[in-house]
């Protein structure tokens, strides 16, 4: 994959590009949210005087239930939600990926075992598990991330699974076992290097997902407690003072859904791309996994 | 018989998933708190109180024989008490049951009936504004929060337009019970009102639920049917002079389907994980619904327990969904 | 008067770089129970004009006149044909028996589905009675019988078993033979089949072409017969047709071809052929590209015999015997 090549291939479809503009816009937006909202206040101020107004020049989206700025609150929500979404999805690789090399590599029982334990896993519809997870936890951001992790890990696994199983009768792989490597050097010089794109664009797909649930999660109270902006419960409190300030709802929900549009459509993109080079070092239960992890 | 087997199979497989979810529940809901006597015993409980909570409830013992304790109970149908209806919780389950069941079989088959042709549709106008527009919605179904979704509807069409309910399953008497799906029993029993009644406050969650499904459905049938549409047996079917509607629609279809029909199974699962937002939202009698009223209240049996159940019907859907998979495709019974 | 009549048939499909030319005013007839080969290499318009004959060309253009039992089908309307002709009169054997059957539909249903429409003892379906049809799948013990009975005529082991079976429980040569029941249960006056055993065994291969042979004798059915292998092609045939880059190049009886061809082309085709050593001589040169392709004689620049005349002018079809027709400049000598 070099470098020029990668970035022009994604620079020529529309769809990454757009997605990529959208995940920098946010990160950005996150890193630097405290310095560059109309409202700093807004995270924590209470200014009755300026309950639920309507959108207008001042306040794009209106103000809420506490007379804050929305469109403040939703700028300081990004850090919260893409925090969660990306250590959210980086603990599941911190389980999944390890598990999956292991799974992969070895036969018999260990490697039995752990693919059974993901399929039950995914036995389990994932918000629920989510929920299980974090209710029983309680109520925080970091609560959050591990229920997020325990949750996605199984696709993780899943993934590296295949990918190792396929590699391990490359000839190269073979090859560091006859020359005396061990395995777990094999593993992590060699194999994992070669899951590099399949991983990425599978991070990127799972962020979406990550944020979604993160944002129920937070709907359903079980997120990080008040007066946090964070999306998922800033909808909830809205729902009460609908239909008159309709902003208070629509503002944090389109944010959510083009967080996960620019993900989706990175992911997608980037798989595009980067297909040539997963075609030839996959096995077809790949695409197959990457089909069902969409759904 | 191989499809007998193979069915066979596929049940133990599915007891033995379950009984590892069962497993993975009551990991999450006994060892992960730092003490859950406490937690049962409430905040102002004494030492003494907490001790007596831990003992009473088998905390005491070692975890394995928690588990051969939990397990025994579920055998005899029983998940402990809710403390928010104070009532056995299987049975709260139970009664509530029927609704989830409805609203899912509601919104997957208005998901298969929009999904199925507007897949097949767009497959054939490949490349065209409408290809285009499908694609575009297809990938927006799946990045919109269902929730937000479903305030965004009743925002719409109910507090602007008028046009549906807001919340609940029917107004007025229930029809008489017998599968207590009451859009069913209506039909059974020829409530024609009931009906109506059913449908018209089935209508606004099932749309919500139904929306990634179809996205979905839409996104595996469109490239199932482009990739049946490369396949040589439709030359041949066209060379034999067979009509185009019966070379699409059943030639195609059938061979675009088998794909599709996997992923309805899968689908399932994040359309129950939707239902438990989306019932609390509509006041749907459901097991989602129940689940977010326990999670308000703290209620952790009564959470681990409709957690169970919605996966255990998540397992049994694919079990089913497995068989259908295998009268799709003949071949796969063979294997 | 000859059942099937091709006359100057032009075929252009568009593509990126330009339109090619598939079929370059090809001309070529059939007789009431005649089995003529159509010969070529691949790319040479054999299966285009197979395509032209069914009305199945997709996005490529024909311009020409193709006649049959005297009617003419380009100008009869494409869903005309279909209805009509298609499965009915002219039926096809596909070259690939494996992909050609639907994989999930037994064998019984797919003859059903065929019978439903092309059973010879009916009249054509409308529009509406096929959109119907969509959700029921007729089935007529009389057409199953006739099914059994052609199966058995294929030689199709256990016909009645067979019809409960997936194609992909039939053997390669089973469903070749089953593709042949196929196309003679409509009771066609034609007969196309394209290499219809290229994807099989070679030993099986002589056993499913005598078959065809036999029964479309038989049966006096006409059989157009494309190949790329003379081999097969001297085996069954009444006539050959060379074709080459779009054009018929040299038409002969099959014996007053292999005796005494006169086309350079078809020269080198025979002696292509694995001679007595079992050396293979290759025509030096490529077929050519069919979009622009050269001038004048379409074989010239890979003509040992050719002249200024050849890259200028294009030859014209001359009887050179009775029934015997060719074009170039330059033949071989009888």
């Amino acid at each position: 994959m070099g470098g020029t090549s990668f970035w022009s291939r994604l620079a020529r479809d529309r769809l990454a590009t757009t997605g990529f503009a959208i995940t920098v816009l946010f990160v950005v937006i996150a890193a630097i949210a405290p310095w560059i909202v109309p409202y700093p206040e807004a995270a924590h101020e209470i200014a009755p005087m300026n309950r639920l107004r309507p959108p207008s020049e001042a306040h794009w989206f209106g103000t809420d239930r506490l007379g804050a700025d929305v469109f403040s609150r939703l700028l300081l929500g990004t850090r919260e939600t893409l925090f969660v979404a990306l250590f959210g999805v980086g603990a599941a690789a911190v389980i999944g990926v390890p598990l999956g090399l292991i799974a992969g590599w070895l036969d018999g029982w260990v490697s039995d075992g752990i693919m059974r334990l993901a399929d039950i896993f995914l036995a389990i519809p994932q918000i629920i598990l989510a929920i299980a997870i974090a209710q029983t936890l309680g109520p925080s951001l970091v609560n959050v991330v591990l229920a997020l992790g325990f949750t996605i890990w199984p696709w993780f696994t899943r993934l590296v699974f295949a990918e190792t199983r396929a590699l391990r009768r490359e000839p190269f792989i073979e090859a560091c076992a006859a020359l005396g490597a061990s395995p777990w050097r094999t593993l992590a010089l060699h194999v994992l290097p070669n899951l590099a794109s399949p991983l990425v664009v599978r991070v990127t797909l799972s962020m979406g997902f990550a944020v979604l649930t993160a944002a129920a999660l937070g709907f359903l109270g079980l997120g990080a407690p008040a007066p946090s902006p964070e999306w998922g419960r800033t909808i909830a409190e809205a729902r009460e003072y609908l239909p008159d300030a309709w902003w208070y709802a629509l503002a944090p929900g389109l944010a959510i859904f083009i967080v996960v549009m620019g993900f989706n459509m990175l992911g997608d993109g980037l798989r595009d791309v980067l297909d040539p080079k997963l075609r030839r070092s996959v096995a077809a239960s790949r695409a197959q996994s990457a089909k069902v992890q969409e759904a | 018989m191989p499809l007998l087997l193979r069915f066979g199979k596929r049940l133990v497989w599915s007891i033995g998933t379950l009984l590892g979810v069962v497993v993975i529940v009551f990991a999450i809901s006994n060892v992960i708190p730092a003490d859950p006597a406490a937690l049962v015993a409430g905040d102002s409980a004494t030492a003494e109180q907490i001790a007596e909570t831990r003992a009473r409830l088998g905390l005491d013992l070692p975890l394995y024989q928690q588990l051969f304790n939990y397990l025994g109970r579920l055998l005899q149908g029983d998940m402990g008490t809710s403390i928010f209806t104070a009532r056995p919780i299987a049975e709260d389950l139970l009664g509530r049951l029927p609704a989830t069941i409805e609203l899912a079989l509601g919104s997957m088959l208005l998901a298969v009936l929009i999904g199925i042709p507007v897949g097949v549709i767009s497959a054939l106008k490949r490349g065209s504004l409408l290809d285009h527009a499908v694609r575009v919605l297809t990938v927006s179904g799946f990045a919109v929060a269902n929730f937000w979704l479903a305030i965004m509807l009743q925002l719409l069409l109910v507090m602007w337009l008028d046009l549906l309910p807001l919340f609940g399953r029917i107004e007025g008497d229930a029809p008489a019970f017998i599968t207590g799906l009451y859009t069913v029993d209506a039909l059974l029993t020829g409530n024609w009102r009931a009906l109506g009644d059913a449908l018209w406050h089935l209508a606004l969650p099932s749309i919500t639920l139904a929306l990634p499904v179809a996205a979905t459905i839409v996104r595996f049938t469109r490239t199932g049917v482009l990739e049946a549409l490369g396949r040589p047996f439709v030359p041949y079917a066209q060379a034999m002079g067979l009509p185009p509607v019966i070379i699409v629609w059943r030639y195609v279809l059938r061979a675009a389907l088998t794909s599709v029909v996997t992923q309805i199974g899968l689908v399932t699962g994040t359309l129950l994980g939707g239902a438990v937002v989306v019932e609390a939202i509509f006041d749907w009698p459901g097991l989602g619904g129940y689940t977010v009223n326990s999670i308000m209240m703290s209620d952790y049996s009564a959470v681990m327990g409709a957690a169970l159940w919605i996966a255990a019907m998540y397992v049994i859907t694919n079990v089913i969904v497995d068989a259908v998979q295998a009268m799709v495709d003949p071949r796969a019974a063979a294997r | 008067m000859s059942l099937l009549e091709v006359q100057r048939l032009f075929v252009r499909y568009p593509t990126e770089r330009g339109p090619a030319q598939a079929l370059d005013g090809v001309s070529l007839s059939i007789g009431q129970g005649e089995v003529v080969g159509l010969v070529g290499e691949s790319g040479c318009g054999k299966t285009t004009l197979a395509k032209a004959v069914l009305g199945i060309l997709g996005s490529g253009e024909a311009e020409g006149v193709i006649r049959f039992r005297g009617q003419d089908l380009l100008g009869l309307g494409a869903d005309a044909v279909r209805r009509e002709i298609r499965g009915r009169a002219i039926t096809f054997v596909p070259q690939d028996p494996f992909g050609s059957l639907h994989p999930l539909y037994r064998v019984g249903d797919q003859i059903a589905d065929l019978m439903a429409w092309k059973a010879p003892d009916t009249a054509p379906p409308s529009r509406l009675q096929e959109r119907l049809a969509l959700f029921t799948r007729r089935r007529r013990p009389a057409h199953r019988d006739a099914a059994i009975a052609m199966l058995r005529d294929v030689q199709i082991p256990n016909p009645e078993q067979a019809l409960a079976k997936l194609p992909s429980e039939l053997s390669g040569g089973q469903r070749q033979r089953l593709t042949i029941a196929m196309a003679l249960l409509p009771q066609p006056e034609l007969i196309l089949a394209d290499e219809p055993t290229t994807a099989l065994d070679v030993t099986i291969q002589a056993q499913v072409l005598r078959l065809l042979h036999n029964l479309v004798r038989e049966k006096g059915v006409s059989l157009l017969f494309t190949t790329h292998d003379l081999g097969v092609a001297s085996e069954i045939c009444d006539r050959i047709v060379v074709m080459y880059a779009g054009q018929e190049a040299e038409v002969a009886p099959t014996r007053s071809f292999f005796a005494a061809p006169r086309h350079p082309y078809t020269a080198a085709l025979l002696q292509s052929l694995p001679n007595e050593q079992g050396v293979l001589r290759d025509i030096p040169g490529s077929i050519p590209p069919l979009v622009n392709p050269p001038g004048g004689c379409r074989f010239h620049p890979r003509c040992p015999n050719a002249s200024a005349r050849c890259a200028a002018e294009r030859p014209p079809p001359v009887e050179v015997a009775p029934g015997h027709w060719l074009r170039c400049w330059h033949p071989v000598a009888a």
